[in-house]
């Protein structure tokens, strides 16, 4: 039997094709953590793209329910493990407020410092993967070796690497341990330059340049609409930053600058970043130099009983605005504990980012998203 | 916070509540949450300029719900105002607020997700942190697992 001949091309038929779904998670490595993305592809074409999470979700706003205050600051280490201070600070600052507690001099240094080497760390943890997701392995050797640095001071602070349980209501638990001072000083002289290697291994190499450069970019407005907060709203030229607008604790007293980059896309929110390493690095010098002399813990009652009322407190975590809403009702428990996240909100602008994209460039945009999974889940 | 600002807005809210909660901004205590989508079209107007949403939420209050609605103004973020609204534990219905804030989308699923409260007008109303086939809202004071460890005494 002879076969057929070809059609000529131009009268083939046409091709019947169809979209696909694909889960991309809830394990895959560009989502740091569980969580599960359903992208309907045309092609190497995104239709849409539906995040769905809740994987590590523990209940936390109802545990709060069942635990009094100071049993809680241990918990709010488990939102945003990487920057773990700053979730204990919201918390405290909201305790301080229902209460009226005024935190020392001294534990508020105390608390800017270990902040914002939570901050740096954090932002170290994310540069490193944001490099690996592109390809970039050696980024990850770099930043994983400073960070372990400023892992060893919180060790020598409180014993503990990751989830320090340092902050307490009125004040720290402990003060600065001998020789802190003079370990984060070598630390910070011998970080000073390494942002700009960061870069020369990063932004200066074209692929990263082309992979992130007019990718994901966010409008502003949809940023507000969507309450992105934090680096991610300040690559989009907004310059929003509670440590300067807002200003609480001991920032007033600060030099540094908030950083905000105008073109709104992936490279953007990575300069962001960047930057802001400098920026608390800076911050962390200047308060090591005035640690004022005095306590490090306010009088407060060894039962915690805060009038009933509501407080609503927040800090400028590493990803965002990260808020405490608590409502007392005289107990030692609270009666509504509401964990106001950066992440949540900030990934509620993926479907709008992710339409239309390119396969490739889903793991950049997740990526300069920067959101951390418990944290959402909570 | 110019002095007369909870004048301004009582005068803007007649029904509603209107008072100061120390630092936190202006509270504005709705009647009942119908109004809620009328209430931020005002609240985003010039004179007021509260028009982001910060954060989302509701409580259980035992008798009712109350939902409770952080707003910032992305002129000057310092500005902060707390709108709440009661809804009735029988109905347990509000208002929808997505054709406004685009984060209301999730927020509104997490509140129906953890306290029940239905969104009418809402494009896609499902649960978001729990499981799709889990039974109650866990936020609700009346909630019960036979899961959950029961300490003596509580």
């Amino acid at each position: 039997m002879n076969p057929s001949p070809m059609p000529p091309l131009d009268q083939a038929p046409a091709l019947a094709t169809e979209t696909l779904t694909l889960n991309m998670g809830p394990q895959h490595p560009s989502t740091h953590g569980a969580m599960r993305l359903i992208l309907k592809l045309d092609g190497e074409r995104v239709v849409s793209a539906q995040p769905d999470f809740g994987y590590v979700h523990r209940g936390m706003e109802k545990m709060a329910e069942a635990l009094t205050y100071p049993q809680y600051i241990y918990l709010t280490d488990r939102l945003d493990y990487l920057s773990s201070i700053l979730n204990e600070w919201s918390f405290c600052l909201a305790c301080e407020t229902l209460a009226g507690i005024q935190v020392p001099r001294r534990a508020e240094y105390l608390r800017v410092i270990t902040g914002e080497l939570c901050r740096l760390s954090s932002h170290l943890v994310w540069l490193g993967s944001m490099g690996m997701d592109l390809g970039a392995f050696t980024p990850l050797t770099y930043t994983f070796r400073e960070r372990e640095m400023i892992l060893d001071l919180f060790d020598l602070l409180c014993g503990q690497r990751m989830t320090f349980n340092y902050l307490r209501i009125g004040g720290v638990s402990r003060d600065l341990p001998a020789g802190f001072a003079d370990q984060a000083r070598k630390f910070l002289r011998y970080f000073e330059r390494l942002p700009d290697v960061y870069d020369q291994i990063l932004s200066d190499n074209a692929i990263f340049l082309q992979r992130m450069r007019g990718v994901g970019v966010l409008d502003p407005a949809i940023a507000r609409s969507h309450a992105v907060t934090g680096p991610s709203l300040r690559g989009s030229g907004m310059a929003l930053d509670l440590r300067r607008s807002e200003p609480y604790s001991a920032y007033p007293e600060f030099q540094f600058d908030v950083v905000t980059r105008a073109d709104g896309d992936a490279l953007a929110r990575y300069q962001v970043r960047v930057e802001e390493m400098k920026q608390s690095a800076r911050i962390v010098a200047q308060a090591l130099d005035g640690l004022p002399e005095g306590e490090v813990q306010a009088k407060v009652p060894r039962v915690f009983k805060p009038p009933v009322g509501e407080a609503y407190a927040r800090v400028e975590s590493s990803r965002g605005i990260q808020g405490f809403y608590l409502a007392s009702d005289g107990t030692v428990k609270p009666t509504r504990c509401r964990i106001r996240v950066p992440s949540f909100a900030n990934l509620s602008v993926l479907p709008k980012l992710l339409a239309g994209v390119k396969v490739a460039d889903v793991v950049a945009i997740l990526g300069s998203l920067d959101f951390i999974v418990p944290e959402i889940d909570r | 916070m110019p002095d007369n600002l909870l004048e301004q807005l009582q005068s803007a809210f007649p029904g509603a509540q209107v008072s100061e909660q120390g630092g936190f901004g202006p509270l504005v205590g709705l009647a009942a949450a119908d109004a809620l989508a009328a209430a931020c079209e005002t609240l985003a107007r010039p004179e007021f300029g509260w028009d982001t949403v910060e954060d989302y939420t509701a409580r259980d209050l035992g008798t009712s719900f109350e939902l409770v609605l952080h707003l910032v103004s992305s002129a000057d973020v310092r500005r902060r105002l707390t709108v709440k609204a009661p809804i009735a534990r029988e109905t347990a219905q509000a208002p929808s607020l997505v054709s406004r804030f685009g984060c209301a989308e999730w927020y509104e699923r997490e509140i129906f997700d953890l306290f029940g409260i239905r969104f009418d007008g809402h494009p896609d109303l499902r649960r978001i942190l729990l499981p799709e086939d889990w039974s109650g809202h866990p936020l609700r004071k009346d909630y019960q697992d036979e899961r959950l460890l029961r300490r003596p005494g509580n």
